[in-house]
């Protein structure tokens, strides 16, 4: 499993959001399309492609997405 | 007791959901007003729990997967002759419709929808049902509110209000009623499991849009056990909204 995929799912999730213009350092709470919807669309689809189900608020702790990736990781 | 239109005395309900949440306390409330109830749940701990918690009376507990057809079925051959039915087994799911697969939506309207058609269905065939009876089918306010996430879990309980209306006129020739019951979010431990994936924040923000706040088991049990009553017997087809005013704004 690398980062780079993990950014791509996550990018493929969400909507409205273009292919490879976030990286493991974006702070996806920050971005412009961060909203509930986005939040169960993460949970979706890190139990689809990782198996893995997170909280709300274990997402909530993470700031950027290679912190999200290592988290998914550890889970697995 | 026993004048009160109310009073449940000498009646026998099958209740599904009976070892959590809702269907629990509508074990109790049955109990409490003198009835008696086949408990049905998946987990026999959780079913021990509840019977616990009844008063004396002819109970019977039952350990089933009602989406099995095998095991509805053996179910159905340990029924007694009913006075009601309440469907309150279900599951929420989450999903946006990116994310709806086959698998998904068959593990949520296999139980939330197919499981009580059946069921019922084969409690009338088998005429386990005695005339002046009454079904209760807990379906929910997302039946008829939209919200990111919910398309399979609200077309599922928007299939058991029309399911529950025809046959509300199926069987109305027996005098049997056949009503369901929208509860907006109660605290139980499905609630528990949606809110695990919420923030707590996300969660406090809800709960401000109910004006009476989020409710509890008892809010909707007692709501059944008065349409299981002869005090609710002109009352049928209905779609009964328990929701602290969430939906009157
Ligand atoms: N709580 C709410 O806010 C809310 C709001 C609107 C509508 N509702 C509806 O109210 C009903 C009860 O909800 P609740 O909050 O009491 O949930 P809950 O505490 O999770 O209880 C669900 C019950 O359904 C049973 N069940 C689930 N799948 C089953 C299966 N395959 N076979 C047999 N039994 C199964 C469970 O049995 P086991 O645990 O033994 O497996 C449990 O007794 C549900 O239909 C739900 O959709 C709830």
């Amino acid at each position: 499993m690398d980062i780079n995929k993990f950014v791509r799912n996550f990018e493929d999730a969400i909507d409205n959001v273009d292919e490879n213009t976030l990286s493991g350092e974006s702070k996806f709470q920050e971005i412009a399309e961060w909203d509930s919807l986005a939040l169960l669309s993460t949970l979706a689809m890190l139990d689809s492609e990782y198996n893995v189900s997170l909280s709300g608020e274990e997402i909530k702790s993470c700031s950027t997405l290679q912190q999200l990736f290592d988290l998914t990781i550890s889970k697995k | 007791m026993n004048d009160s239109p109310f009073d449940l005395t000498g009646k026998m309900f099958l209740v599904t959901g009976a070892s959590s949440g809702i269907g629990r306390q509508i074990c109790i409330g049955i109990s409490q007003m003198g009835g008696s109830v086949v408990a049905v749940g998946r987990n026999a701990e959780k079913l021990s729990e509840t019977e616990s918690l009844l008063k004396e009376g002819r109970h019977i507990f039952f350990s089933a997967d009602l989406s099995i057809e095998e095991e509805r079925l053996a179910l159905i051959e340990k029924l007694p002759k009913l006075n009601g039915i309440v469907y309150s087994a279900g599951v929420f799911a989450s999903l946006p419709i990116k994310f709806i697969n086959k698998e998904k939506l068959n593990s949520v309207y296999g139980i939330n929808y197919e499981a009580a058609a059946f069921l019922v269905q084969t409690v009338l065939k088998k005429k386990l049902i005695e005339p002046n009876s009454s079904i209760v089918f807990i379906s929910s306010v997302a039946s008829f509110i939209g919200a990111p996430g919910n398309a399979l879990y609200a077309g599922s309980k928007a299939a058991l209000n029309a399911f529950s209306r025809a046959l509300a006129l199926e069987v109305a020739k027996s005098k049997t009623r056949v009503n369901c019951v929208l509860p907006g979010i109660v605290k139980t431990p499905m609630t528990e499991t949606i809110n695990q994936q919420l923030s707590k924040e996300m969660i406090a923000e809800d709960e401000k849009k109910y004006p009476l706040g989020y409710g509890l088991p008892e809010d909707i049990a007692n709501a059944v056990v008065f349409l299981l009553s002869d005090a609710s017997r002109w009352i049928t087809g209905t779609s009964l909204v328990i929701d602290g005013g969430l939906t009157i704004q």
